[in-house]
Parts: C-alpha cells; structure tokens; sequence
C-alpha cells in the first residue's frame, strides 16, 4: 500500500518536475523570442516592429493572385515590398502621392506618360525602368482578373525612353487620381520566363523595389522584411518588420498586451474585446472611421416577392439599424446609406433615409397586397398566396454580420416577414454571393471596404445584362445607372462626376437592390510605449489603403 | 502457416478499405457546396473563358468517371496530384507539414502513453481508495475538455499570466537560430501544444489501463503472486499491469494514427504549421487534390496502425490468430 502511494507521488512530483525543468530549460528562450524586439527597439536603425495575423488573414504563398489583394496579411506585405508607380496618400487628403512615377502627364486623360525615378532600384540591384512597367503593365492584367481593371486596361504601352513610359487606355480615366493605382511593378528580368502564367512562379524571393526587402518567408508563421537601406525615398524608421501569424484572435490579443506584437495587422478588433485593452500598460486604443460597408443584397434573380421594391422597402424599413449598431457592434458603427463615405464631397447628402418605422413597413406592405390572410404573423403574396420567408445568407467567419441576421430575423417578424438564415464558409458565401442566378439566396449580407478613391465599387451595380455579372451580387439591370456610371467612369471635369455620382447614389437608394446599413469603426489597440508615428487613415492604423503606419513608425525615445 | 493466412487475412482486408477510402475521399469532396475553380481566383470578375481554362487544366472538366479514372491512374504511379491553392504538387505540400506534425503527435503520445499507464494502473490497483478516486475525476475532466478550450486555457495560464511559454507557432519569427537553438526553440514552442495534447489522451489511457487493472485484479494468478508472498509493486508491474496492457498496446496503435488526424484542433489553436492547419485550410480552399491526399494519408496511417496492432497482438496474444479468444 505504502509503495503504491509513493509510486503515485513520484509520478505527480515527476510531472511538476518535468513542466518546471521545461520551463527552466527554455527560460533563455523566452528572452530570444519576446525581449530580443524590446532590446533591438533601443538602436534606431534595427529597431523591429511586430505585426500580429490570425491564421486565416495569413498569406500561405507569394504568388501574386490572392495573396495580394484577398488576403489581409497580402495587402500589407505587397506594397511594402513592391512600389507602385503612386500611391494613395493618408488622411484626410487621400491625395495620389508619387511612388515610381516622380511626375504624370496627360493631354486627354487617355493617353498618360509617366516619368520614371531615375534611383530606383530592385532588391536584386537591377534599375527599375520603363520595360519594368511596361511588362507590368502588358502580363499583370492577364495573370488573373484581379488586376484586370479600366485603369490598367492598355491599347498601347511604348517605352519612350529607359525612365518614361506612354500608354493609351483603352477608355478615357476620370477623376483626380492617375491610373494605374494599387499595382506593384514586377521586375521584368525576374518574371519574364513565367509571363504567361504567372501563377507558375512561387516568387520566393520577392524581388520588388519597395521601403522593405524579404529577409524570410515561412508559410503560415511569419514573414520576416528587412528595411532597404539603398530604397529611392525616405528609408522607413525600423530595421525589420514582423508579420506574425497567431491561431486565433484570442492569442493575437494576449500576444499585443505582453508586448510580442505592436499593433494588429488588419481588422479591426471586436468591439467586445475593447475592455480588454482598457487600462492595460503600454497600450492605446484608437478609434477611427471605419472603411468597411455593411449591405444587403437583394436577389433580383429570384421568382419570389423579393423582386418586389416595395417589400425591398418595407424591408428597410422595418430594420432597425441603430439596434444592431448597438447589439452587434456595441456602438462602435455608424449607419450608411451609400458606397460612398459621408465625410466624402461626392457622397450625396439628400439620399432618401429608411428610418426604421414598423408601421410605414407594414402599411407598404399592406398597399402591395402583402396581407397576412392565413393568420399566422407572416404576410401572404398576393400572387402565388404563398408567406413571405426569405433565406438570408451569410458567413459564418463574421460574427457580427451573424447576430445582425439574428437580429434582422427578430425585426422582420415585427413587420410580417419570415427569415431564414443560411449560414455558411465564407468561401462558400462568396461563391453564393456572386452568382445570384444561382439562386441560392434571397438576402446576403454582404461587405466591401471601398476606400476614398473607388470607382471599382459602383461595378457592383453594372447592370447584369451588360458587363455586371461578376461583382453584381444582385442581378441588379438598369441601363439608366449603367450610362451614369460610364460616364462617371471617363469624366475629368470633377463637377460633372460629382453630378454622375450623385445621380448613381439615387438611383440605386430608389430602386434598391442593395440596402445599404451600416459602416464599421476601426478600433485598433497599439503599443505606444514601444513605437510612436502611428498612422490613422478611414479603417485604422494598418489597412489595404494604409501602408503609412509601416513607413512612419519610429521607436520612442 | 497459421500466422501467414492470418496475416494474408489482414493485409488483404487492408488493401480493400484503403480502396473503399479512396473512393469515399474522391466523391465526398466533389458532393460539397462551393466550386473549387471560382474560390481559386476570389475575384468575381473572372471570365467563363477563364474559369473554363483552368478547369480544363486540373481535369474538373471531364465527368466525375473521368475525374476518378484520372486520380486512380496517378495514384498508382505514386502521384496525388497537383494543388489547385498551392500550385504546388501535392507530396511537396503534405511533405513540408508532415514532419512538424509527426514531431508534435508522437512526442505527445509517448509521454500521454507513459502517465497514463502509470497512474491508471496506480489508480487501478487501489481501487476505491481516494488516490483513485482522484485519478478518475482528473481523469475524466481531462478526458472530457475540448482541445481547443484547454488550449486557449494554456494560452492564458502559461503563454500570457506566467509568461512562460510562447503564444503560438513553431520557432520564434525572425530569430535566425540555427542548429542546437533552432531546436531548443522548436522544443520550446512545442511544449504548449504537446501538452494539450497530451492532458486529453493521458485521461483515456488512464481510464483503460485502470479498467483493465481492476479486471485482472481478481484473476487466479494475482492470488496465487500474493499467497507465495510476492512483494505488492512485484505484483502490479510484473503480473497485474502485463496483462493489462493488452488492450492499451491497441489503443496506442489506433491512437497514434487518429492524432495524426485528431491534431487539427491543437495546431489551429497554437498556429503549429503541421497537417492538421492544412487540412482546415485545404476545406476551405476547396483544394480536392490536396484534400483527397491528406485524407488519403489520414486513411492509410488509421489502417496501418490497425494491421500492425493486429499482427503485433497476435504475437502477444496467440489466442488472437487461432481464435480462441472468442471461444
């Protein structure tokens, strides 16, 4: 008896043994891996920020398809290891700011010369030149549709001389920005051989001509970027940066209040996981407008009474969007009526609003032939006498947009109409989403981050008959849209596109095959006893529009 | 002869599951929502003309007869394919995660195995008492928590309040270590997801090794070892626990080939870049490929383990191969 107890001693004493002398074991390792960044932070010049990443935000490849412009941790590796020809400055201008390109010109808005940076030079060594962007420029857009876009759609590219380029569009590009925008340009001595598939090339090395340089890739850990000391422009104030990949949020959030990251890569946090950020030493929150529209989309493609504006109306009507600014989002969201931003000239400020109002809903509805003729709480449609139940899609990765359609599902009761959620992989929503003539909903619950200079957005509403299929997730036709959006599209006189824009806003809040609902606030918590010059632009310190905080950010003193 | 026909029996029963497997894996994923095609480029903007080139590329474009005749025709010639996500062939991709998982998973099993034998066989032999009492409540508790929430609950204890062990992946990032430190910082990172591991396969042994304990506890042969006057931990480890570990030799079998499955839980929620995150990531990509190659890997090992605990226990236990057992 008295051996078997101290047999089940020596095991227990064992097993603490075993989980200390572990730990003591690694204790030299704990400083390698957390203090190293805080020791490197005290020389300017190797200073090493760290970024957090959730696995799913996390770029498994450098192929330059999905993990650059569908994937968070890609819309921050690849513009800070790419230069592109200009780039979108920061809050609150968003003025186009030279990159590549030191200077642009165009007599039409048709045909644009870009003089070329005659100090730029690639990672490799190599200059970059006028046949680096005029390669670009002829392989990119066939890679994959994803850079297939009108101000990259070139009738002709001539290299006028090694650092200036001429191109003609194949439609005139409106607006005060230059085309050729969010691109990065390829090295033509490196891509050559893979320039008709360039999904073939694994990129390992990354050779671009950006601030950063890839020191180290590991799939699904981390991406290691060294600063390049021989970059054109202003070197930034780090030597490295860190793209850290965390299984879950949880472990990124413990990761940022330990002090192993500084800042979190892209989204937003929770806004139920703000208080654990209040009050913890060394961290700010920062709240700043949000770039990401919430939606619904309409499926106009269906037989049902969803095709119906008035049941669409009686439907934004009956949300009440302020109740789910303050259940799901906690607050930190503000309601929206259009792809454009409020703060924006060319939003439109006399849009009519869907106030939420029970009784309008219903007496729409009523005035449609919507009637509740079998008694059970959900109106009948007067044509096939059928209840009024619409599927409403969404993913299951965001759980926000899932307690809205909860709480949507609870609102549209109030006004007679039956919800069914149908819930699944994001991957599967968007398969769904795009291809509304697959009919495999009737409402989605859909989101896009626009930015301020988004004329790409507006294709969401490209009539389906005539070049829309594709981003139109509604089945959305009207030729009358179709021919202010071309316009807008091509107008360089800003008034007159201001107009078109205006125009499109109403259209689409009238006809409403989208219902728009609400826009995010970025709440981004950073470490601030580690590094200073942060910077806030519409959906926080780290987004697709925002390199700026990786360019700026020094170490405190 | 008796043992070759035995053997024969097995393998060949072998053979026509891993077969049943391959065709389970080709038709599951084919029936799932989702086209594979469309989530390879995300931009909806794709063109009929495109999305049509790359099916053509991959095969998706024949019938599902097709389809399956092709992968079978690969398979024999000992290839699984090309990724449709990764753009990579499919063994380089399975190659690149298989070690750090095969790392992960037998670590942890060899100490689950180890704890959970001692203490269900101390827990066994003093049946009733408090030290087992205590053993099968832990034992339970362990067995029953998700992985997934004992690993965010490590996260917190150890990786975040005591600061002791790192808050995910396998090396830290941008060290440079090489050789011995490299190593030391794998060792490092692993101890979290190894433990959570371990803590949930620890209860099962524990629970078989004490059952099975307490079975044999009253067999003639412990009566016979005490009445010669043997000493009681002679009688526990050289009578009682031998004979008790058959049923535990079939679980470790069966074991090591499910955590290799099982392990998804416990690499997502510790960023461990192993098999199990490129299974989750593969489902989602859609990537049938690479899916129909892990599975497929999954299967072989899950039959493997099996035949080879088969034919290991027939060597323990002769009774297996004559089928005397039953009798």
């Amino acid at each position: 008896m008295k051996n078997e107890k101290k047999l089940f001693f020596r095991v227990l004493i064992l097993m603490v043994i075993l989980l200390f002398s572990t730990s003591a074991l690694f204790a030299g390792g704990k400083k390698e891996g957390a203090a190293a960044p805080v020791q490197a932070k005290k020389a300017v010049s190797n200073a090493r920020f760290n970024v957090g990443f959730t696995s799913e935000e996390a770029i498994s490849t450098l192929i330059p398809d999905e993990s650059w412009q569908y994937v968070e941790m890609g819309c921050i590796f690849w513009p800070l290891v790419y230069d592109q020809l200009w780039i979108m400055g920061p809050a609150p201008d968003y003025k186009p700011i030279p990159m590549l390109a030191s200077s642009w010109e165009t007599k039409d808005h048709q045909t644009w010369i870009f003089h070329l940076r005659k100090n730029a030079v690639f990672h490799d060594g190599v200059p970059v030149t006028a046949e680096d962007v005029a390669f670009t420029l002829k392989y990119l857009p066939k890679s994959d549709p994803a850079w297939e876009f009108p101000d990259t759609d070139c009738k002709s590219i001539k290299v006028i001389d090694k650092y200036t380029i001429q191109f003609t569009l194949a439609d005139k590009h409106g607006g005060d920005y230059p085309p050729v925008y969010w691109t990065p340009i390829l090295p033509k001595h490196v891509w050559e051989p893979y320039k008709d598939d360039m999904h073939s090339f694994d990129n390992s090395q990354a050779i671009g001509s950006g601030p950063f340089k890839l020191k180290e890739f590991k799939s699904g850990q981390y991406i290691w970027l060294e600063r390049n000391d021989s970059y054109w422009g202003n070197k930034p104030n780090v030597g490295t940066v860190v793209l850290k990949t965390y299984g879950n949020s949880e472990a990124e959030y413990m990761a940022l209040k330990k002090g192993e990251i500084d800042m979190i890569g892209y989204n937003s946090i929770d806004p139920l996981a703000l208080k654990e950020f209040k009050g913890v030493k060394g961290v700010d929150v920062r709240i700043d407008p949000g770039i990401t529209i919430d939606w619904l989309s309409f499926n106009l493609h269906k037989k049902n009474a969803i095709t119906d504006v008035n049941v669409r109306k009686a439907i934004m009507y009956g949300i009440d969007t302020k109740r789910l600014i303050s259940v799901a989002f906690l607050g930190y969201a503000d309601p929206a009526d259009s792809f454009m931003y409020k703060e924006l000239p060319d939003h439109d400020p006399n849009l009519p609003q869907y106030t939420y109002n029970v009784d309008k809903a219903k007496s729409i509805l009523a005035a449609s032939g919507y009637k509740d003729t079998d008694g059970d709480g959900i109106v009948n449609d007067p044509k096939t006498g059928k209840d009024v139940v619409f599927e409403l899609l969404g993913p299951s990765d965001w759980s926000i947009e899932v307690k809205m359609i909860t709480l949507i599902k609870e609102q549209m009761k109030d006004i007679g109409i039956g919800i069914k959620p149908k819930i699944v992989d994001l991957d599967t929503f968007y398969d769904f989403w795009y291809a509304p003539d697959k009919d495999e909903f009737d409402i989605a619950i859909g989101n896009e981050e626009p930015g301020p200079h988004a004329d790409w957005i507006w294709e969401f509403a490209r009539s389906w008959n005539n070049g829309g299929e594709g981003w139109n997730c509604a089945y959305y036709n009207n030729a009358t849209f179709d021919n202010y959006l071309d316009d807008m599209t091509v107008q360089s006189d800003m008034q007159k596109r201001k107009a078109d824009l205006f125009k499109m806003q109403e259209i689409l809040s009238k006809d409403l095959p989208y219902g728009f609902l609400v826009r995010y606030k970025s709440i981004n918590p950073i470490r601030v006893d580690q590094f200073t010059g942060y910077t806030s632009t519409m959906g926080g310190v780290s987004t697709w529009i925002n390199p700026w905080s990786y360019f700026n950010v020094k170490p405190v003193q | 002869m008796k043992t070759l026909i035995f053997a024969l029996k097995k393998i060949s029963g072998a053979i026509v599951t891993i077969f049943a497997i391959v065709i389970a894996n080709f038709v599951i994923f084919r029936v799932s929502p989702g086209d594979p095609i469309r989530m390879m480029f995300r931009d909806p903007r794709v063109s009929a003309e495109a999305l049509q080139r790359m099916r053509v590329k991959f095969g998706l474009d024949k019938s599902m007869w097709g389809q399956f005749v092709d992968y079978f025709k690969q398979l024999m010639h000992g290839n699984l394919g090309f990724s449709f996500w990764q753009k990579r062939p499919v063994l380089d991709v399975i190659g690149d995660r298989i070690v750090q998982t095969l790392i992960l998973v037998v670590t942890a099993l060899v100490i689950a195995t180890i704890l959970g034998i001692i203490l269900g066989a101390i827990s066994g032999w003093k049946s009733g008492s408090k030290t087992d009492r205590t053993i099968l409540s832990v034992s339970l508790v362990l067995y029953s928590v998700p992985t997934f929430a004992m690993g965010i609950l490590l996260l917190l204890v150890f990786g975040y309040v005591l600061l002791i062990f790192p808050l995910g992946g396998i090396s830290s990032p941008a060290s440079g270590f090489t050789g011995f430190l490299y190593a030391k910082d794998v060792l490092w990172h692993m101890v979290l997801p190894a433990f959570s591991i371990v803590l949930w396969y620890v209860g099962e042994y524990i629970l078989l090794t004490r059952s099975s304990m307490v079975e044999v506890m009253d067999q003639d042969y412990i009566v016979t070892a005490r009445a010669k006057g043997l000493r009681e931990s002679v009688i526990m480890r050289k009578h009682a626990l031998r004979n008790a570990l058959l049923p535990v030799v079939t679980l470790s079998g069966v074991n090591f080939a499910f955590a290799i499955a099982g392990v998804i839980e416990a690499e997502t929620v510790f960023s461990w870049p192993g098999i199990g995150r490129l299974t989750y990531d593969a489902v989602m990509k859609r990537d049938y490929p690479l899916l129909q190659g892990i599975f497929l890997i999954f299967a072989v090992s899950v039959v493997l383990a099996n035949l080879l605990v088969d034919l290991i226990y027939s060597r323990i236990d002769p009774r297996i191969k004559t089928g005397a057992a039953h009798d």
